[in-house]
């Protein structure tokens, strides 16, 4: 049953977790406490986390075989980043 | 009913193959959700007699959307948690929320689109409405899809159990839902918040 | 009845043509299948889930599709025999309309499905599995992009075809330059086949990644596996990138967007997202390509591939760095240098891989013992005609000179020796060397020669003077020239070259026919002279439905040729036999597929009771296949082993 309790943590604090980064960008932008370039890189770092923490806590993204799952999501992001930079340098 | 060993739910060859595959169409989401963003960043700008995105968007109700769709992620992974467990009742009771919760998001985008429109704020406005209006519908479209698919899969749970055949189906559509939090994540931060910024 | 007399009497002579072609053909098929009452098994093929029989399919359909773009180059070719020329009706629109279709049709309904037809044949019995891992989506894939075909082929007699070109470049094809249902085609039929395609690339990765035979590691793969892995890996992303553009486009031509307009958007939008698609898509269809002539070359020289571990790592480097190279493109567009620096340089990288795979055939055929029999002969050819497109390519590559080549006939010259010279070369080599397996009969080898001379020869024909008349400053897309430029010689030979690479083709057909009709099997196992050196060589010719009776046991790169080394008539295989499971033929990716149909019909005229009915019938279907309890058919282990016994004998 231990381990139960400490499956329900696990997810309860991400989710808790991934509230508060939600929270802390909202506020950053709505009273603009720092300024825009930094802003926007440490807005996007906050999305990565909560994206990192999605795939592995919620999506057990390094159960088994998880070589072939990151694979299928690293391609797909590196054609995508590739199609936004080349987008935006439009 | 028919329930089996949780440790054997997702062990048929067929269940693996199910999951890796999906693992496959969420790299292929990664690429058109990308490619949409792309899209979208590239004409920003271009708001031509329309609201930019500084004027258009209303950010204290995009937040409750947000802290919906993040909560319905919770309780999708907390039914897959009591899907691992066997216990039916509470796997139906959080997908259930999960459904509603969804049914919410969509509600409350719909109600942000009319709110746009009536603005003057239409699809054929600008390049940059068009662009947001093709990205979050897109988004949209995929949180309705999920909500019909684990509605069927809960009346299939209901009526068939928790066995090998349906707890996969579960965790697959669980993956798919995670997935759709995962753009809205982007989608809050890229589109709302640096909008704003 | 005089309403409609009239109707047809105002068509141009072409549709009308076109029409009557229809309706007799589809009365002459009718009337067979039911004189020879055989549409219970015309039936049974529409709803089969094994995979070689959806490979066949593949194959006669995207073959069809072949004889209609190809009969559209010939009459492109009629029209541009002389100068100032007035051939029937294809002048202005009409001709657009004739390049555009030609161009999609070929790529996306043509070469696309092919190798993925002959793939679906092959790689479960090269990889020693059963069955595909999804068979209900393979057969969903088929219907899908047979939907999507339907609807680009029609478009011409149902309110016009796409005539933007095969690229449909905004803003030309968005609504204010060509309104009506034409180009309306060409995103939402591509949507529809694409979206098969995707499902198809997924398929293969999973099927090649988990149902491989004991013993099968990565390194063990023969290459032609190895190819459409690394291409379905290619499929699942560019083809992504290829829906939204798509979509994109759906909105732009009927929901009003203004992305992609020149005043209020950008319509470089489109070129970045379609090329992005765009150039791995020619990986996509080349790379299966390469795998077959490696197996057949390595057959038909009875030599061991040269160099095994570069070839795989040169398919890999050129599928990842495909994705990277999609500005050249664009070189014309006025991109800062940087970006179109980088894109040259990687653009003339990948000629290095590629050039890794040819050296390794020439070795590999080097002190061999080679047999000119068609498959070789198609490879040799290949060979030979991709160095040349290969070079042009790393031509075009340069940028000041690409300010010059951008589209001339040189371009044209160039992109039909790198796709026909792999692609098509590939698929006629492929389908001989493979024929016997798939029907347990040899196509014709007096006819094959025939077939690949007239092909060959009529190729370079045609496509070699377009290299000089692009050089002479010839646009691409022009449905005619002045006189006195010196362009008409040129255009006259390359005439000449189609319709003998159309008599190329009618031998194959005659070939095809033939070999049908005549009683003279030959189910040998392996029945190139006992050169076969993979897996699929090792079980019956036709194989039986669950191809392999017992798993077979992989120990080495060439598990046949090892064991003939040793002096043993077949490899070992370790399974024991069991009941083997098989999926249930089903009817739903068929009526899916119709379902698709409809509901494309109402998007391109934009009658949206019938676009909502045709998607409705599409979930409805999604759900009932939901619930359905996948039982599938098992065959008893019994009969599998007397089936067994049957063959060796």
């Amino acid at each position: 049953m231990n381990k139960q309790k400490k499956e329900i943590r696990k997810l309860s604090l991400s989710f808790i977790f991934m509230i508060l980064l939600t929270a802390v960008a909202f506020i950053l932008v709505l009273y603009h406490l720092i300024s825009p370039p930094y802003l926007i890189i440490l807005l996007i770092f906050f999305a990565l986390i909560q994206i990192f923490i999605q795939l592995d806590r919620f999506m057990d993204i390094r159960e088994k075989e998880g070589t072939y799952r990151f694979t299928s999501l690293i391609g797909g992001s590196f054609v995508a980043l590739l199609a936004i930079i080349l987008l935006i340098l439009l | 009913m028919e329930t089996t060993d949780p440790k054997h739910l997702y062990d048929t060859q067929q269940a693996q193959m199910n999951i890796l595959a999906f693992w496959f169409l969420i790299g292929a989401e990664v690429v058109v959700f990308g490619c949409l963003f792309g899209i979208y960043l590239a004409v920003k700008s271009f708001t031509g007699d329309g609201p930019g995105p500084e004027e258009l968007f209303k950010l204290n109700e995009i937040m409750v959307s947000t802290v919906i769709l993040l909560s319905s992620s919770f309780t999708c992974a907390l039914a897959i948690y009591f899907l691992n467990l066997t216990k039916k009742a509470w796997t139906l009771l959080f997908f259930l929320i999960t459904i509603v919760l969804g049914l919410g998001f969509i509600g409350l985008e719909i109600r942000e689109f009319t709110l746009y429109v009536g603005e003057g704020a239409s699809i054929s406005t600008s390049a940059f409405l068009g662009a947001f209006y093709m990205l979050l519908g897109t988004h949209g479209v995929h949180v309705l899809f999920g909500v019909t698919w684990i509605a069927l899969l809960l009346v299939q749970l209901w009526l068939r159990g928790i066995n090998q055949e349906t707890a996969p189906k579960l965790f697959i559509a669980s993956l798919y839902w995670h997935f759709i939090d995962v753009v809205w994540v982007m989608i809050f931060t890229v589109v709302y918040l640096i909008g704003k910024v | 009845m005089k309403a409609l007399l009239d109707y047809f009497t105002s068509l141009p002579s072409d549709i009308l043509l076109a029409d009557v072609s229809f309706i007799i053909i589809a009365v002459i098929i009718c009337y067979l299948l039911t004189k020879h009452s055989k549409w219970e098994w015309l039936w049974g093929w529409i709803t089969s889930t094994d995979h070689k029989k959806i490979g066949i399919i593949y194959l006669l359909v995207s073959f069809l599709f072949f004889i209609r773009a190809g009969i559209e180059a010939l009459l492109i070719r009629m029209q541009l025999a002389f100068p100032n020329n007035d051939f029937w009706v294809f002048q202005g629109d009409r001709f657009n309309q004739l390049t555009s279709t030609h161009g999609t049709v070929m790529i996306f309904l043509v070469a696309t499905p092919l190798l993925i037809g002959l793939m679906n044949v092959i790689v479960p019995l090269q990889i020693g599995a059963r069955d595909v891992a999804f068979p209900f989506m393979n057969s969903l894939s088929l219907w899908l992009f047979i939907s999507g075909g339907i609807l680009i082929n029609v478009s011409f007699v149902a309110g016009g075809s796409p005539n933007a070109g095969w690229t449909s470049y905004a803003p030309l094809a968005l609504n204010d330059y060509t309104p009506g249902p034409g180009n309306n085609y060409y995103p939402i039929g591509l949507q529809v086949a694409g979206l098969g395609t995707i499902m198809g690339g997924i398929n293969f990765i999973v099927t090649i990644l988990k149902m491989r035979a004991p013993g099968m590691r990565f390194m063990r793969m023969p290459l032609s596996t190895w190819a459409m892995f690394i291409t379905s890996i290619l499929i699942v992303y560019a083809f992504s990138a290829l829906a939204v553009a798509l979509l994109l486009l759906t909105f732009e031509r009927l929901f009003g967007t203004v992305i992609l307009t020149g005043g209020e958007g950008n319509p470089i939008i489109w070129q970045h997202l379609f090329w992005i698609f765009g150039h791995p898509e020619v990986y996509i269809i080349a790379l299966p390509a390469f795998g077959i002539f490696s197996d057949v070359i390595s057959t038909f020289s009875k030599r061991k591939l040269f160099g095994y571990p570069s070839m795989v790592f040169a398919i890999i480097l050129i599928g990842f760095l495909g994705f990277m190279v999609w500005v050249h493109h664009m070189f014309t567009v006025g991109l800062s240098t940087n970006i179109t620096i980088f894109f040259a340089l990687t653009t003339m990288l990948i000629a290095v891989p590629t050039g890794i795979k040819i050296f390794n055939w020439l070795f590999t055929m080097r002190g061999g013992r080679i047999r000119f029999d068609t498959p070789m002969l198609y490879a040799l050819g290949f060979i030979f005609t991709f160095v040349i497109g290969g070079v042009t390519g790393v031509m075009l590559s340069v940028v000041p000179a690409d300010y010059q080549y951008h589209d001339s006939y040189f371009v044209v010259a160039h992109l039909h020796y790198v796709i026909i010279g792999a692609t098509i070369f590939g698929v006629f080599s492929g389908v001989y060397y493979w024929w016997p397996k798939m029907f347990g009969k040899f196509l014709n080898e007096k006819l094959g020669k025939w077939n690949f001379w007239t092909f060959g020869i009529g190729f370079h024909f045609t496509f070699f003077p377009m290299h000089i008349m692009g050089l002479m400053g010839m646009p691409r897309r022009v449905f005619t020239y002045p006189e006195g430029e010196g362009l008409g010689f040129l255009n006259f030979i390359s005439t000449c070259g189609a319709f003998l690479m159309g008599a190329g083709v009618l031998f194959f057909m005659i070939n095809i026919y033939i070999t049908t009709r005549s009683t003279q099997k030959n189910t040998l196992r392996d029945p190139w002279f006992s050169r076969g050196r993979t897996l699929e060589w090792t079980i019956p010719s036709p194989p039986p439905p669950y191809n392999f009776a017992r798993l077979p046991l992989v120990k080495s790169r060439e598990p046949l040729w090892e064991a003939y080394e040793n002096g043993y008539k077949n490899i070992d295989f370790i399974g024991e036999y069991e009941d083997i499971h098989m999926p249930n033929s089903t009817s739903l990716p068929f009526f899916m597929g119709i379902g698709f149909l409809i509901a494309s019909f109402g998007f391109v005229f934009e009658i949206w009771v019938i676009a909502i009915m045709g998607m409705a019938v599409v979930f409805l279907l999604m759900g009932i296949r939901s619930f359905q309890h996948k039982s599938g058919i098992h065959i008893p282990k019994e009969v599998v082993m007397a089936e067994d016994k049957g063959a060796e004998d």
